[in-house]
């Protein structure tokens, strides 16, 4: 299980701490930011939409297969 | 989930019938599965908050449906209204094409997230910036519509 917090730098700590108690990896941190809001509204994939974004999703992509194969491999 | 919504509104019924309350507000969730479904029924009216999106255009049309179904008067609350004027229009359209109130247009604003994370509601956040006065306004509208009159 891992976490992608949105709208992470209008929050507080809150969701930080709780990922931390429990061991849960955040994956990826998406600002608020009214581009994406934009673009969503036209029904465009933001990944897409946004070229550096499309690195940062092929980053967590990674990182979710590396947590499905270690969690393979633990059962 | 369904019954949790229909539990939760059985109790605000005979809580309001013991203090002799005449206004229920019945925050209903997202989208349009059953635990919507479970909020309209029996409603004096419902207002659709709609975001200018194309998903958010989608499930007005079908709420709008499900409302129709149940005989309730709609009215319809334009959230972000600023973020896409193309949608918005459209929403706009369809509320006229249907005969439905529009009784906001509240734009795109980071106060409603703000208060959020405060675990505050806008009002008791900032209850006279921008956000706050749209707030009043919408309310007021829907006081003012014909299906909030009848019941008065």
């Amino acid at each position: 299980m891992g976490l992608v917090i949105n709208r992470a730098d209008v929050g507080d700590d809150h969701v930080r701490d709780y990922a931390r108690a429990e061991g849960l990896p955040i994956l990826m941190e998406i600002p608020y930011d009214r581009q994406i809001a934009e673009s969503y509204s036209r029904g465009e994939m933001f990944a897409l939409a946004f070229p550096e974004w499309k690195a940062r999703f092929r980053e967590m992509i990674e990182k979710i297969e590396t947590m499905t194969v270690k969690g393979a491999g633990a059962q | 989930m369904k019954e949790l919504v229909a539990l939760v509104r059985q109790q605000a019924k005979q809580l309001a019938e013991e203090r002799g309350l005449d206004l229920i507000l019945t925050d209903g969730p997202p989208g349009v599965g059953c635990p919507v479904i479970a909020s309209v029924g029996g409603a004096t009216s419902v207002v659709i908050v709609a975001d200018p999106t194309v998903s958010g255009i989608h499930d007005m049309a079908r709420a709008i449906e499900l409302c129709r179904h149940f005989k309730v008067p709609v009215m319809v609350c334009i959230n972000k209204s600023d973020l896409n004027p193309d949608n918005s229009a459209t929403i706009e359209r369809m509320a006229r094409e249907g005969g439905l109130p529009v009784v906001g247009r509240v734009p795109f604003d980071q106060a409603f997230t703000r208060a959020m994370v405060q675990g505050k509601t806008l009002l008791e956040y900032d209850g006279t910036g921008p956000a706050g006065v749209h707030l009043r306004q919408v309310w007021e509208s829907i006081l003012n519509t014909s299906a909030m009159r009848v019941e008065k």
